[in-house]
This record gives structure tokens, C-alpha cells and sequence, in this order.
């Protein structure tokens, strides 16, 4: 192959350049192909999902030994494995994850992680939440969602802490307690593992770059109402709060539009590669919620954090699983303020749609259906790859992907090799 | 006063919670006022299938319902009176899939349409759907999965079901966030459904 002879450091270039001139709503030499995974290299390198979250090393080999091969324009990061070590520590409680070593939090080897939703913060809590977030958030949430961290509950009045003596009695003896040297335990061993976590991205993101391969995707933020109704309210709470709690819904969901930009920009300095931040959306989608509802609830956060990130010099790139036909004039009007600042990665949204309506301001990417990558033939890969792209095409600003989270854990390889080849096929602008 | 049906379409929980206790502090017929509650459900059914409302419409109706059943209940009792459904449908999220918001959607609409549904959970084995078909012997089965691993649980448990002599006795339905029409034949099974309100079609069209 002509392209595997140029140096990585050519490569590595052209590659960059070809992926932020598309998202700068400009014609590249050629549209990009970017897949997002999660287990699909570590199933083909024979690893169970357990050992891909337990052997995040042997999991970094997988990627790069599976991936670049297909010679992509960048390659995901590791951070959409999460690391099973971390979450027993921390007897994190708001997922189940193959091989947890509590049987509370275990799924089978082959399963995937998966969320478990709940009112971690409760309707009836709201009032004192907004006298006192730091220490509801505290107190209540955070041991309720971290069973090692459950001696958070017992944590001091602040207002105690601010006399001298507070600090000198109150503290040490909170400290003394047995489910407080349980926390200074699991955040001793998570800080230790993070420090050897870390170690393994960087060498990942390293190894890349020596083979010529950008990272595509650095940090991650989420849609402040995601935040409210996966993990505190729940979303049969959440929206319940539509009706009971509507005001404080609202209030709550506001908090975190600043944590979500900080905790996306922190991340996302970890590893300054291409500086797109993930944002996965999960109740926006068509069917969740109304318009009004939308309007009023869903959007006004989200659109704060991706201004934030903007701000700051990150592409907020979200991933838009499901349908967001019913969306489609939002996402416009968005892209219509930012041109070439933002990306947006369908699934199950229509294309030609989303083109006319801001494929000149907004770089869509997407989105071979999961199913087609699953059981269909290589040729009819090859067929959706070419449709997408004679509608996408034109003006830039248009990037190959699989639909729902990129290439699935369980895609045929032939297929995988289709959509990627059918884009060098029939992607080129100029030679 | 105010139309006691359209109070609970138009999801006022506090009026028609006051509403229902006057109904039955004034003893009305518990029966009839079952009907209304009934014919509630379609409005709201309808409503959803308009696109008017959505999942917190759906969980807030589910939500004073529940609330109308349990203060309703003690009274029907005492009636003895039961009621005959359309149909059976076994429903549930397949093997190795813990996501319920699409099949609890599903649920809602069933019930709403006047289908008696049976409702396994998620994370549901191809035994527990067999021995529950033997059991609960339904017209319909309706296989919910979210993640694309549920494509190849789809397919065992209908091969299960195969195996078990029991395929030509039933009809059976998927849906979820990544199945499509694609997923119909390698499964196994006779339709997809892209929404709740398919659901219902399908089931209308086959009980």
C-alpha cells in the first residue's frame, strides 16, 4: 500500500490535517474515517470484556494491534473502557461492570458495563440541597453512589470546622473513625492506580503518535440534565420532577454546567491530542421528551456547557445515539453560532437532513448502522458508506463512523474493513 | 366540577386524587369508576401515540394511576367483579441487557390497550422466557434490547424456543435502541417494531 510507506510523521500530519480541516467545514484531500469503538479490538484480540476492564495494558495493545492496521484517520481513546481496578475500590455502585469483586456490582465475564440508575438523590432532598450542595453532595449522594466511601456520611457540620477548635478535635476524630480510614484507604489505592492508569493512556497515546495515528476524542463532559437524571435523580425521578418538581429540576440541572466544563477541559489537558471534547448524550434523543420539555429542561444546560468548552478552545462533539430528527432545528441553531466549533455524531438521525440543515456550519459524522457492521455483507456496508458520502460530501465537513458508538463490540471484521476501504474509495476530493 | 377523565389525561395528580376520594367517600360505583379510569388510559395512549406526550407524560401518568388503583382497589374487591383482557403478551429485556425504558414504554401502552402483559424484568434467560411461555402460555412475545449483544440473546432464546416445540404457538416481537428490520431474520423472529405504538399495532393485528 502507497500510504503505509510515507513516514509516521508524515502520516501523523496528514492525518491531523485531514481531520480538523473537516471539521472546520473545509475540503480535505479525502473524508475522514474515525470510528468509535469500545470492545470490538478487544474482542477480536480474544479478550473477555472482564479482562479488557482488568488489563487496561493488554487492552492498549488490542486497540493499537486491531486499529491501525485499518490505517483510520485517528484512533479512540482508551477512556470509553473504564477501568474495573478503580471501580472496586471505590465499590462504585451506580454501575455493573463484568468481574466487580462484589457480587452486588457483577456481571458476567462477556458483558459489557452498564449504568444502574437510581434516585441516589431524593425528591424530598432538593430543599436542603440548595441551602447546602457541598454537603448533601457530600453526606448523602456520594456514599450512596461509593459504598468505600460511605463514611462520608458522617463528615462534620462546616460550620463546626471554622473555630479552631472544630478543627482540632472535631476533625481527627472524624478521621479516627473506621469507615473514615476505609476512604483514606480506597482513595490511597485509587490515587495509586490512576498514577499507573495515566501512565498506560499516555504510553497508548504515545505509541500512536510514533505510528503516525492522532487521538481523536479527549476528555468528556455530559449534558448537565444527563448528569441529574442518570446519576442523582434517576430518569423516572427526573422527569416526575418535570411535573412535581419543575423549578427545582431546573436549579439543579444549572449546577452543573460548570463542574461539566471543567471536569471536560481537566481531562481532556491529560492528553492534548485532537481537541474534540465526547459528550454522549442520553434523554435528549426523539421519543424521550417533548419539544417543550426539551426546551425547557434538556437544552438551555447542555448548549452552556458546549459554550463553555468552546470558550476554552474545545470542539464539543457529541454523540447524538438514537434519533434527533425532532432536534435537527436546535442542533442548527447551535452550529449556525459556531461554525466549524462544533461535531455532531449520528445514529439513527438522517443524514441528508442533517446536511441541509447545517452541514455547512456543524461536521456531522456517522453512521453506519450497527446492525449492517453486525450481519450485513461487506458489499452493502460498502453501498450505505457510498450514499452517505455522495450526501455528506460536498463543502467538507463530513466524517465516516459507525452509528451507534461506532463500530459495535461484536462488528464482522470484513465489515469493519468495508466501511473503512469504501471511504478511501469513494471519499476522495482531490489526489 | 371538572371531567374526572380529563383531569387524569391532562395529568393534574393533586385534583384527581382530590376528585377520586369525593368519588368514593360518595360511594360511587367502584366499577364504573374503573371504566373512567380505563378510558383515561386510552386518552393518554392516544396522546402518546399523537406525539403529544413522552416519557415523563408516560411515567407521571404511571404515576397517578398507580396511585388511583391502590385507593381504588380495596372497593373493587369488594365487588368481586374481574375483568377480561384482549390477549396475552410476555414481555421482557433480553439476556445479558439491563436497559427497561423502551419496555417499559411497551408495558404502558399494552396495558393501555387493554392487553394482559406479563413483564420478566431485564437481564431475562432464554429458560426463564420458556418456562414463563409454559406457564403464562401468551399469544405474543416481545423481546426489548438495547445494547447490540441483545441481537444474539434475541436469537438464542427464539432457538430455544424452537428447540422447546413452542415457536408455532406464538408471535414474536423486537425493538430497541439498536435493533432494526435488519435484526427480524437473523433472530428468528416475525416482526420489528420501531416504537411503542408498533407494538401495539403488531399485537392488535396478531391476538
Amino acid at each position: 500500500m502507497i500510504v503505509s510507506e510515507k513516514k509516521p510523521r508524515v502520516l501523523y500530519k496528514e492525518r491531523y490535517e485531514r481531520v480538523m480541516t473537516t471539521i472546520d467545514i473545509k475540503e480535505p484531500d479525502r473524508v475522514p474515517v474515525v470510528p468509535g469503538v469500545m470492545f470490538y479490538p478487544t474482542e477480536q484480540y480474544g479478550m473477555t470484556k472482564k479482562e479488557a476492564m482488568y488489563d487496561l495494558e493488554k487492552t492498549a495493545k488490542a486497540y493499537l494491534e486491531v486499529l491501525t492496521p485499518l490505517n483510520i484517520d485517528a484512533l479512540p481513546p482508551l477512556l470509553s473502557i473504564w477501568p474495573g481496578k478503580l471501580m472496586d475500590i471505590l465499590k462504585a455502585r451506580v454501575f455493573k461492570w463484568p468481574g466487580a469483586a462484589e457480587e452486588i456490582s457483577r456481571l458476567e465475564d462477556h458483558l459489557p458495563f452498564q449504568f444502574v440508575e437510581g434516585e441516589y438523590l431524593k425528591a424530598e432532598e432538593y430543599e436542603e440541597l440548595f441551602e447546602d450542595s457541598t454537603g448533601v453532595i457530600l453526606r448523602k449522594v456520594i456514599p450512596r453512589q461509593f459504598g468505600a466511601l460511605q463514611g462520608f456520611s458522617e463528615f462534620p457540620e462546616f460550620s463546626n470546622l471554622a473555630s479552631g477548635l472544630g478543627v482540632m478535635f472535631t476533625l481527627p476524630i472524624f478521621s479516627a473513625m473506621s469507615k473514615t480510614k476505609e476512604i483514606n484507604e480506597a482513595l490511597n489505592a485509587a490515587s495509586d492506580y490512576l498514577i499507573k492508569y495515566f501512565s498506560i493512556t499516555n504510553n497508548y497515546g504515545n505509541s500512536l503518535k510514533k505510528l503516525g495515528f492522532p487521538l481523536f476524542y479527549t476528555g468528556i463532559a455530559m449534558a448537565p440534565f444527563d448528569v441529574v437524571s442518570d446519576l442523582l435523580r434517576g430518569m423516572r425521578g427526573s422527569m416526575l420532577d418535570m411535573y412535581r418538581h419543575p423549578e427545582e429540576l431546573k436549579k439543579l440541572t444549572n449546577i452543573f454546567i460548570e463542574g461539566q466544563i471543567k471536569a471536560g477541559v481537566q481531562l481532556a489537558q491529560l492528553t492534548p491530542k485532537i481537541k474534540v471534547i465526547f459528550m454522549p448524550l442520553h434523554r435528549g434523543a426523539d421519543g424521550f421528551m417533548s419539544k417543550d420539555q426539551f426546551e425547557e429542561f434538556y437544552w438551555p444546560g447542555l448548549t452552556s456547557v458546549m459554550e463553555g468548552l468552546i470558550k476554552n478552545n474545545y470542539i464539543p462533539g457529541l454523540f447524538l445515539e438514537g434519533g434527533y430528527n425532532e432536534r435537527l432545528e436546535y442542533l442548527a441553531e447551535f452550529a449556525k453560532k459556531h461554525k466549524g466549533k462544533v461535531l455532531y455524531w449520528f445514529d439513527r438521525t438522517d443524514l441528508a437532513k442533517a446536511k441541509e440543515l447545517f452541514g455547512g456550519h456543524a461536521c456531522i459524522k456517522g453512521n453506519v448502522p450497527g446492525s449492517l457492521l453486525n450481519m450485513g455483507t461487506p458489499q452493502q456496508v460498502e453501498d450505505y458508506v457510498k450514499e452517505s458520502i455522495e450526501i455528506c460530501k460536498d463543502g467538507g465537513g463530513f466524517i465516516i463512523d459507525g452509528g451507534v458508538s461506532g463500530i459495535p463490540d461484536e462488528a464482522q471484521p470484513e465489515n469493519v474493513k468495508a466501511m473503512v476501504d469504501a471511504t478511501f474509495k469513494y471519499g476522495v476530493y482531490r489526489k | 366540577m371538572s371531567n374526572f377523565i380529563d383531569e387524569i389525561v391532562e395529568l393534574n395528580e393533586n385534583k384527581v386524587i382530590e376528585m377520586l376520594k369525593f368519588k368514593l367517600d360518595n360511594n360511587e360505583d367502584p366499577l364504573a369508576i374503573m371504566e373512567e379510569i380505563k378510558e383515561a388510559m386510552k386518552g393518554i395512549g392516544e396522546r402518546f401515540e399523537k406525539k403529544e406526550y413522552f416519557l415523563p407524560d408516560l411515567i407521571m401518568s404511571g404515576e397517578i394511576l398507580r396511585q388511583l388503583f391502590e385507593m381504588l382497589s380495596p372497593k373493587l374487591k369488594e365487588t368481586g367483579a374481574s375483568e377480561k383482557k384482549k390477549g396475552k403478551v410476555l414481555l421482557g429485556t433480553v439476556a445479558g441487557d439491563i436497559h427497561d425504558i423502551g419496555k417499559d414504554v411497551v408495558k404502558f401502552m399494552l396495558d393501555a390497550n387493554g392487553f394482559d402483559v406479563l413483564d420478566l424484568g431485564v437481564d431475562v434467560s432464554a429458560d426463564k422466557f420458556v418456562d414463563s411461555m409454559k406457564d403464562y402460555k401468551p399469544q405474543v412475545l416481545a423481546l426489548s434490547g438495547f445494547l447490540t449483544l441483545a441481537f444474539d440473546s434475541m436469537k438464542e432464546i427464539i432457538q430455544k424456543i424452537k428447540d422447546a416445540g413452542l415457536r408455532k404457538s406464538i408471535k414474536i416481537m423486537i425493538g430497541g435502541g439498536t435493533v432494526d428490520e435488519r435484526i427480524v431474520e437473523y433472530v428468528g423472529a416475525d416482526a420489528y417494531g420501531e416504537s411503542a405504538v408498533d407494538a401495539v399495532n403488531l399485537v392488535k393485528e396478531w391476538v
